[in-house]
């Protein structure tokens, strides 16, 4: 089966900046795969060129993207509208700034049935309603009446999935969705995430920072690190065998200290992720433990590890 | 144990008809941390605010070594003394137009003590939050999240606090940055015997850094205790589902996805009750009726039903 999603050794530039090197996925259909990575490591922008949203001056400067067979790398104009919504959908972390401020949630969510179906405005609100008591929101017809400042920030991103789930994107890219909000509602939010995929079959590629979401919901992750996919693989593999020292640092913050004893010191990785200057050869090597001798020079390959599981470290062997 | 550097005896803090932080009881000691969890809304940080003055409280007083601070602007000006403050957002919080060395000194400026061995007292300052090295006259954008958090711990530092009280002090930084700051906050306790107030949304670091806990929920301590018993033994449903909503550790051990879809309803107004009665489980008439009182010697809670807490 082909997968739904592949990206093709895609490189994004902002002017003479690389945000992403070469990166490579590919996502089956009614899967999802996370994106994992911490701020500058290019996860948002891999992202972004996915859905052909890059801001002005960010360009896919090499590589292809394909969802459902279309290379949406070479659309342009109505084109690239139409397969926006249609092909990719996207939930940003933002949900007060992605919303319209002036108009009701449930208008927004019926807008998608009156202007791709026609549907009259009776029957694009009554659809509307449906879909946002499907997404677990109580007294729904109430709420359609909401503006979304009236509205928590863990509704307003149900209100965000119920409008993707109208489009029926055949990919759901998810920008940290829950980060701004709550752990309670954060836990509620990839509840509902994972009972969608099971009821409808959505795809989703889950951008995070964070390794416990990642175990939650991914089927598959990809770790990035200044602009590099570094490691990825089936989540279990990954989390099992992590093989990239960046991949077992981040782990270890998380599943590190459960037993700990009170006040006792946090296993930490040194120093801070690259902001605006990418270090050459590997980029982790600044902070890696295992430095040696091919790092700050060679960029290494990505390796074979394990089943469908690749890592790109010169402990592993393999030459570029 | 010694007597506490503060106390916060049934503080109220009211914004218009909001009650933001009702009834709240705290004691804060040397050498010891005190770890307050709970989500947006729930008062932590206007505690946090109310604790070193930015906020006057409404009713109840707060006591410094004794001396009630609240209201008197000369009492306030000692307590301010002794109680640092670190922020949230190392890029708010950090005038980026000061030089380092005018940002770690500016508490010194205030209180007329930077006269003389001003320039060493910034190295030292740096050199104890892991800056030995850089150059004070440098400007803040050249740093990174986690070495501006850095900078604030060192301007926290800067009049030997008894107190340093860290708002949700690492929630902006890189995952990969946060245990370096989180360590070096137990450095310092260990070192200096300040006494900590960490406030944050996550029940993971404020278990780790953390002798007692205090979880709050609409403006209300509900339970309150031992760091390790709060967290491994929760009494109040609220604690119990903040517990059940951290993610698993790996793939092999999902705990959310398996959840009953639970519904999000409309934020009711204020309850006559208990505040939690809207969303707890366990709810039964006398929740919707009657406030429950914490209560309990050690490990307090407030809750009508804290035998039923699975």
């Amino acid at each position: 089966m082909t997968p739904l999603l592949e990206v093709e050794r895609v490189s994004v530039h902002y002017g003479s900046f690389e945000a992403v090197t070469e990166a490579s996925i590919a996502v089956e259909e009614g899967s999802t795969m996370a994106i994992v990575g911490e701020s500058g490591s290019g996860k948002t922008s891999l992202a972004l060129a996915v859905a052909r949203l890059l801001p002005p001056g960010g360009e896919i400067a090499a590589g292809s993207v394909r969802v459902d067979g279309v290379d949406v790398t070479s659309l342009a104009g109505a084109d690239l509208r139409r397969a926006r919504g249609r092909l990719v959908g996207y939930l940003a972390q933002d949900s007060m700034a992605a919303l319209n401020p002036v108009l009701p949630a449930g208008l927004q969510v019926a807008e998608v049935f009156a202007t791709r179906d026609g549907a009259g405005r009776r029957d694009a609100r009554r659809q509307a309603v449906e879909l946002l008591a499907q997404v677990g929101i109580q007294r729904a017809a109430e709420v359609a009446a909401m503006y979304p400042h009236e509205l928590s920030g863990g509704m307003r991103q149900r209100v965000m999935i119920a409008m993707a789930l109208a489009l029926r994107s055949r990919l759901l890219i998810a920008d940290e969705p829950t980060t701004a909000l709550d752990v309670t509602v954060q836990a509620e939010i990839l509840a509902l995430a994972a009972a969608l995929q099971a009821e409808h079959g959505v795809t989703f590629l889950w951008i995070t920072h964070d390794m416990g979401v990642v175990a939650e919901i991914a089927g598959t992750v990809a770790v990035m690190y200044g602009g590099r996919i570094v490691e990825q693989g089936p989540a279990a593999e990954v989390f099992a065998r992590p093989a990239h020292p960046y991949t077992q640092a981040l782990l270890e913050t998380v599943r590190g200290g459960a037993e700990a004893p009170p006040k006792a010191p946090f296993a930490t990785i040194a120093g801070a992720p690259p902001a605006g200057f990418i270090p050459p050869g590997c980029p982790f090597h600044p902070r890696c433990a295992h430095v040696h001798e091919p790092c700050p020079d060679i960029v290494p390959a990505t390796v074979d590890v394990g089943p469908g599981h690749q890592a790109a470290c010169h402990l592993l062997g393999g030459a570029r | 144990m010694s007597a506490p550097i503060v106390e916060l005896d049934r503080v109220t803090k009211r914004f218009g008809g909001v009650t933001a932080v009702d009834g709240v009881s705290l004691s804060l000691h040397a050498g010891r941390t005190l770890g307050v969890v709970g989500e947006s809304g729930c008062g932590k940080s206007t505690t946090a605010r109310l604790i070193v003055g930015l906020e006057r409280p409404s009713d109840g007083a707060l006591r410094f070594n004794g001396t009630p601070y609240g209201r008197s602007a000369r009492a306030l000006r000692a307590a301010r003394k002794a109680i640092g403050m670190i922020f949230q957002d190392p890029y708010e919080s950090i005038d980026g137009r000061f030089t380092v060395g005018d940002v770690v000194a500016e508490p010194l400026d205030i209180h007329g003590l930077a006269r003389g061995a001003r320039a060493e007292r910034i190295g030292e300052l740096l050199e104890s939050v892991g800056m030995g090295g850089i150059d004070p006259d440098a400007y803040p954008a050249q740093f990174s999240g986690g070495q501006r958090q850095r900078i604030g711990i060192a301007r926290a530092l800067a009049l030997d606090p008894e107190l340093v009280v860290c708002d949700e002090p690492t929630s902006a930084l890189d995952v990969s940055v946060q245990a370096q700051i989180l360590n070096l906050l137990l450095e310092l306790q260990r070192g200096r015997g300040v006494g900590l107030l960490v406030i944050s949304h996550d029940l993971h670091v404020v278990r780790r850094m953390s002798d007692e806990v205090a979880v709050m929920y609409a403006g209300m301590v509900v339970e309150q205790g031992p760091a390790d018993e709060v967290t491994r033994s929760p009494r109040h449903p609220y604690t119990r589902a903040l517990l059940d909503a951290i993610p698993g550790t790996s793939p092999a051990e999902r705990r959310l996805s398996g959840r009953r879809r639970a519904a999000e309803g409309i934020a009711s107004a204020a309850v006559a009750g208990c505040p939690y009665s809207t969303r707890c489980p366990l709810v039964t008439d006398i929740c919707r009726a009657e406030k429950p009182a914490l209560e309990g010697v050690g490990h307090a809670v407030a809750c009508h039903h804290a035998e039923a807490v699975p």
